[in-house]
């Protein structure tokens, strides 16, 4: 069924703090379709790994109500929060960014399909940097 | 860059395992000398349990009542969240009670994963040290006056920037370690945000 939904995202590779924008297409007629109640599009970070998984969302779902008439183009556009997460794949923790896109069908199993992509973190303005420094002499 | 127990901080955790199993022993020994002499030991065993409860769980309670001793402030705090590439601030407070030895210091920056599982009633966690970078502090040999630093911490680019889920972390903390002779380690630690920004240059 997700092969009915195309999620296609303009870039794979957003900052944190930045937008991602993309357009969801339905691509076939399908009666199913026609029944649809609800379209939801979610932006959000899967974070999952060894402990228990949970979501982060960025911003509100978009929600589109009524049936679905193909073909037919949802544009969308989500900002992901300034402190992220961004992208991690570690041993026990792994953070993944996705577009969901999912249509609620009653007394049916509810089409779904998912686009993913990559946060990293920001360009910042320049900070003093230097290396391990005690400064001397501040003792009160 | 991940930093190997020394020689010496080995010798320390095997020299605290073996206190603790020692405090064990002379409870035992002294239970089992009140049974042969025929005393009631009740008092004595409860004595000696509450004495090895102490000895084997309280360490960290034995620990901090050493350090105030000694110290009647020890702070590390954070004065804010630094950029990957960038520099963190922290602010040193020590004040010493009486003249207290120094042998070394030094401070520790660490990140590390930590993913909490909940399954029905019970929990486990895992945690993964992603990487520890350490550096010998400039104390004086004697503390014997109040001591107030700020302490420049860099921040490196290949680590994750902090994420506190509700069961999933990615977390940077810095620890100062103060050596004591004959006396318990001062161990001071703080967590560092660290912000999903790249500093070049």
């Amino acid at each position: 069924m997700a092969d009915l939904i195309d999620v296609r995202i303009e870039t794979v590779q957003v900052e944190a703090g930045g937008e991602v924008k993309g357009q969801v297409y339905f691509l076939d007629e399908v009666a199913m379709l026609d029944r649809c109640k609800q379209l939801q599009i979610e932006c959000r970070a899967h974070v999952h790994g060894s402990g228990s998984s949970e979501h982060v969302a960025a911003g509100d779902k978009l929600v589109r109500d009524g049936p679905i008439k193909v073909p037919l183009r949802v544009p969308f556009s989500f900002r992901i929060p300034t402190r992220g997460p961004i992208s991690f794949q570690g041993r026990y923790v792994k953070i993944d960014w996705e577009i969901e896109v999912r249509i609620d069908v009653p007394w049916a199993i509810d089409p779904k399909a998912t686009a993913a992509f990559d946060v990293v973190p920001r360009r910042a303005a320049a900070q003093a940097g230097g290396d391990w420094e005690v400064p001397s002499g501040s003792a009160a | 860059m991940n930093a190997k127990k020394t020689d010496g901080e080995v010798a320390k955790v095997v020299g605290r395992f073996a206190a603790k199993f020692a405090v064990v022993l002379v409870g035992l020994a002294v239970l089992g000398a009140a049974a042969i002499a025929g005393y009631d030991s009740t008092w004595i065993m409860v004595g000696a349990g509450v004495a090895m409860f102490v000895a084997v769980y309280g360490w960290k309670l034995i620990r901090g009542a050493a350090r105030g001793a000694i110290l009647s402030e020890a702070t590390l705090v954070s004065e804010g969240p630094a950029p990957l590439g960038g520099v963190a601030h922290l602010r040193l407070g020590l004040s010493p009670t009486r003249p207290v030895p120094v042998t070394s210091a030094k401070l520790t920056f660490y990140t590390q994963e930590r993913a909490i599982y909940d399954a029905g009633t019970s929990q486990r966690t895992y945690k993964e040290v992603i990487g520890t970078w350490e550096t010998p502090l400039d104390v004086p040999a004697v503390l014997d006056k109040d001591l107030y630093r700020t302490v420049r911490v860099p921040i490196p680019l290949d680590i994750p920037p902090t994420f506190h889920g509700s069961k999933n972390h990615l977390e940077s903390k810095c620890t100062v370690y103060l050596d004591i002779p004959n006396w318990p380690d001062v161990e001071l630690e703080t967590e560092i945000v660290v912000l999903p920004e790249v500093v070049h240059g």
